[in-house]
């Protein structure tokens, strides 16, 4: 049958395969956390802090515990010691933030869980959950968040950096740009919510809950609840979205679990969509201050990027992509710094690209910026600045495609021929304007396991503790094992999302199919060798098992991604296995690099903004599987349309609320909003970064989008607007 | 627990709307997001099985919808091009699964100044009809809202049907929204307008806009400067001082008053264009 989508594909990797586990999606009978049925489940239900910031008073839990049906209220006060006190990740620890749950009567952020209710149903635990009065003391006017001022920002020097003389290129220049630019908090919002049900069986327990991480949770729960951690098991097998937000341990899954152990009965718990607003990390809103200096030729004298990012008191989290905007370009004098301020709100977490998006909105704004006074063409401006040395520590890219990506997706666009002044393009009533920006994402890999059987009847079985978020990893990771041992895809089977299983790293970071396909295809390797097949040629194992006489072959291996420290493979065996590489390798970098091109039609008179072309060209290293690849680069860049023009989690300053903690009021692209969108998947061969020469193509699709859509919308009007969401109002 | 009846006749309806103050409930896409946190504090009277309330009839007196309509069935009824705005704006009232429930009563007994129902059924000269144990009665929906959530339904009264009379029934009409993003958005400005041309000239001409003040108001001034122009003339006779000064817009999280006075001009001439293209084609 021909490929519509992907006519030209060959090969088993590379192949466009249809989803492995589609018709138990497209059937529903796909079991997500919460459609996992146990027998006499009962139902929890979160209260949570109505006050920014202050002490919790009392109780009063009459009217709740009388209520028919309500089994248990746990609060600080009825919970005793049964949570410890463990770390963050930023602590060396498994916790998304320092908070314990339910561990006293302080207040620090609008939405903290105070009580959780367990009653028989749903409807009962959600009734009674209304019927807790909670009298709150201390209460103080919180820090909502940056304000106008980034006065208070506290500077994170490890992440700061300099090289050459910034201050005297600056002033010596002949053209500079020198910019402010913010944009807002953000929540992912993934369709599944923060589901969680704990089940106790004979001292152990088993957790049912959407992770990028099931052994992050496993390992974090065994130290919150003092548990050997071979008596808990976390079973993931489908996540309904994720985004970053199902990375790490929340407070919610200790709760549940300690409830289940209370009542000697599994409990299941739904945070609501509001709720999920503060039970996970977001992306914290973000303010930029970019310097930038050339010569008339539009080559780069300086650089500098300093960025704000609102925190929680509790922990210092900062995405910091300084890092990253300042070794996309050749430029001899750079300076970075980065900035927290600490504010009364639930503490920051990944949210798809986490600092990518808003740093590279401000730097490739700011170079549109710059190409604008250089009267320069905006590629031609990344051209004459191209490199495949990064500038801060002179390392190479162990592969850059970047000018390959602009000019593919510029031939693809049409953007010969733009005029460079802008507001100079109409249709009818409608400015037109074409704009166009850099994507990177850093190439990240971890520590990962795979076991693989190989059966006599041809059958192979796959096992690794990585995850399916929907990227499409039981695929690949079939393609994978299929290519490796020569059998046919149909023939494969994949387990992913247990720890019962080999571990594998964090689904976070663009990292999975990088660290896991390695992996698989090592043991893939120890069955060859075991068959005395020679290894990294394609072979059909199979005559050579009918040979062997042998029943099965089973091989489990380990393998350590490039730039993890030596003794880090025993961190893969206590949920510590996060993602190494990118900018933050002795040896080299290792980006995956695109171009965002955008036509935006803007309404003489009522300022509408339409989106109607956005063409992307993105070169990731290895592709195995164009069908998967495609959907992460267009939902990415659909994203990417979002972060431009609608998503904002709007915050009430009196409480540090939020305001539209709903998918009604928290605007996203809707089909309507979404034209045409092409990602063109530019072929790119990189043997270095890691054995599958795949550099993971996860989060790049949203990096750029709204810069290319902010200089489009300058090239419509002749209005720069530097503050996200772009809205109607910002172009009257 | 809170009480609950589903009456299956309107007497029946009428019997229990006297007992209390009890809340109606017909589609539940506004009763719904407003009480899922809490629990709903009055009695409740579901009247979606009431047989009076329900389909779309011609009879002597004009077209009649029965207030359980949905949004989903007025799109999908077949009605006169002078209902196109309506039928339009039925496809624009929330998603499909808002308007497979969401009722034409509900909607306007809601009185959001942002409910997409209410201009195209202004540009009808839409007449309500409430049933009560005193009887029935008919107001026009122009004095019916009386302002944001405030409608003159009396406590014991139920909406019966939304009746539009047959002289607004000629002509042809058509809406336009304009929110933050192309669709599942609640409105900065909507429009209907409904033009009858006669021998290439403006006979009758209706314009009103929603969400630009308390209550969608019709534009008298305005529409009065269409008659007689040939309907290509008609968009460019939109005067934006004189719609702003007809309307009396608010500030609020989505929109400035000063933009809203702006974009219901522009929104007036697009759906006037549009209409003068049908008449072109």
């Amino acid at each position: 049958m021909t490929d519509t989508l992907f006519p030209a594909a060959t090969g088993t990797m590379g192949q466009p395969e249809r989803r492995y586990e589609a018709r138990e999606k497209v059937t529903g009978s796909a079991a997500y956390a919460s459609d996992v049925k146990l027998a006499r489940t009962a139902h929890a239900y979160l209260v949570t802090s109505s006050i920014g910031r202050g002490r919790l008073q009392s109780f009063d839990l009459t009217a709740a515990r009388a209520l028919p049906g309500v089994i248990d209220i746990l609060t600080h006060e009825t919970i005793g010691d049964e949570i410890r006190q463990t770390p963050s990740i930023y602590g060396g620890g498994y916790m998304a933030d320092t908070l314990r749950p339910l561990g006293s009567a302080e207040i620090a952020h609008w939405g903290q869980p105070v009580a959780m209710v367990v009653a028989e149903t749903y409807e009962a635990a959600r009734e009674a959950a209304n019927l807790v009065v909670v009298s709150y003391a201390a209460e103080v006017a919180p820090v909502a968040g940056m304000g106008s001022s980034v006065a208070t920002g506290q500077a994170l020097d490890p992440m700061g950096f300099a090289v050459g003389d910034f201050d005297t290129a600056y002033r010596t220049a002949n053209v500079t740009v020198d910019a402010n630019y913010t944009t807002p908090a953000q929540h992912q919002n993934p369709m599944e919510l923060f589901a969680t049900q704990c089940v106790w069986e004979a001292g152990r327990l088993t957790v049912h809950e959407p992770s990028q991480y099931v052994n992050n949770v496993k390992f974090g729960l065994a130290a919150q609840l003092g548990l050997d951690p071979s008596r808990i098991r976390v079973i993931s097998t489908y996540v309904g979205g994720a985004f970053g937000a199902k990375g790490f341990l929340t407070h919610r899954t200790a709760l549940v679990a300690v409830a289940a152990r209370r009542i000697g009965r599994p409990v299941k718990l739904v945070p609501t969509r509001a709720q999920g607003f503060t039970v996970s990390g977001y992306r914290a809103e973000t303010r930029h201050h970019v310097q930038l200096a050339a010569t008339q030729d539009g080559r780069l004298t300086a650089l500098r990027h300093e960025g704000w990012e609102v925190t929680s008191r509790a922990d210092t989290v900062a995405m910091g992509a300084v890092s990253m905007t300042a070794r996309l370009y050749a430029c001899p004098n750079i300076t970075a710094r980065v900035n927290v301020v600490a504010a009364d709100r639930s503490t920051p977490g990944f949210m798809r690209a986490p600092g990518e998006m808003p740093y590279a909105f401000a730097m490739e704004t700011a170079l549109d910026e710059l190409a604008h006074k250089l009267q320069m063409d905006p590629v031609a401006l990344r051209r004459v600045n191209d490199t495949q040395t990064e500038p801060v520590g002179g390392l190479p890219y162990t592969s850059r495609s970047l000018m390959l990506c602009f000019d593919t997706a510029a031939a693809a666009f049409g953007w010969q021929g733009r005029p460079s002044e802008p507001a100079t393009m109409r249709d009818g009533d409608w400015q037109v304007g074409w704009g166009c920006a850099t994507a990177f994402y850093p190439t990240h890999a971890g520590n990962s396991a795979a076991r693989v059987r190989l059966s006599a009847d041809g059958r192979v079985h796959v096992e690794s503790a990585g995850h399916e978020l929907g990227q499409g990893m039981y695929t690949m990771m079939a393609q994978v094992a299929a290519e490796e041992l020569g059998v046919p895809i149909a023939q494969v089977t994949v387990a992913l999302g247990d720890t019962d299983l080999p571990p594998a790293v964090v689904a976070g970071g663009s990292s999975s199919t990088a660290s896991v396909a390695p992996a698989i295809m090592a043991a893939c390797d120890a069955i060859r060798r075991r068959l005395g097949i020679a290894t990294g040629v394609p072979a059909d194992v199979m005559p050579a098992m009918e040979a062997s006489g042998l029943g099965t072959i089973e091989e489990f291996t380990e393998v350590r991604a490039h730039g993890t420290a030596p003794d880090s493979l025993r961190g893969l065996y206590r949920g510590m296995a996060l993602p190494a590489g990118g900018v933050h390798l002795p040896d080299r970098v290792q980006f995956a690099l695109g171009a965002q091109f955008v036509e935006v039609r803007v309404h003489r008179r009522t300022r509408e903004i339409r989106v109607p072309r956005v063409i992307g060209a993105f070169a990731a290293g290895r592709i195995i599987n164009p069908r998967t690849a495609h959907g992460q680069l267009v939902g990415g860049m659909i994203w990417g349309i979002g972060s431009a023009l609608h998503e904002h989690s709007e915050i009430d300053t009196r409480n540090a609320s939020y305001i539209n903690a709903n998918l009604a009021d928290y605007l996203v692209p809707v089909n309507a909003d979404v034209a045409d969108v092409q990602a063109i998947m530019v072929e790119e061969e990189d043997r270095l970064v890691n054995r599958a020469g795949v550099k993971g193509v996860g989060e790049i699709g949203v990096v750029g989008v709204a810069a290319a859509i902010s200089n489009a919308i300058f090239h419509a009007t002749g209005i720069r607007v530097r503050d996200l969401p772009i809205r109607i109002e910002h172009l009257m | 627990m809170t009480p609950y009846s589903r009456p299956a006749s309107l007497p029946e309806t009428l019997f229990l709307l006297a007992q209390g103050q009890p809340l109606l409930l017909a589609g539940g896409t506004d009763v719904y997001p407003a009480t899922q946190a809490q629990w709903l504090t009055r009695p409740v009277i579901d009247i979606s099985a009431v047989p009076e309330l329900h389909g779309i009839t011609r009879g002597p007196d004009g077209l009649r919808i029965g207030a359980g309509t949905t949004w989903a069935a007025i799109a999908a009824a077949a009605l006169p091009p002078a209902c196109n705005a309506l039928q339009q704006a039925a496809q624009e009232v929330g998603g499909r699964q808002i308007q497979n429930a969401g009722t034409i009563g509900g909607n306007l007994c809601n009185a959001s100044p942002a409910a997409d129902g209410v201009p195209p059924l202004l540009v009808l000269d839409a007449v309500i009809e409430l049933a009560s144990p005193r009887g029935l009665r008919r107001v026009a929906l122009a004095d019916f809202l009386t302002g944001p959530r405030q409608t003159l339904r009396a406590a014991d009264e139920v909406m019966v049907a939304v009746i539009v009379p047959d002289a607004a029934l000629s002509g042809a009409s058509h809406f336009v929204k304009l929110g933050a993003r192309a669709y599942l958005v609640i409105s900065i400005a909507m429009v209907a307008v409904r033009l009858l041309v006669v021998a290439g000239r403006v006979q009758q001409a209706a314009l009103a806009v929603g969400a630009c003040s308390a209550v969608a108001r019709r534009l008298p001034g305005a529409e009065q400067a269409l008659l007689g122009l040939a309907p290509q003339e008609t968009a460019a006779a939109i005067d934006a001082a004189q719609v702003a000064a007809a309307l009396a817009p608010l500030d609020d999280l989505r929109a400035t008053a000063v933009y809203r006075a702006e974009a219901a001009a522009e929104l007036l001439r697009r759906a006037l264009a549009t209409l003068a293209q049908d008449h072109a084609g």
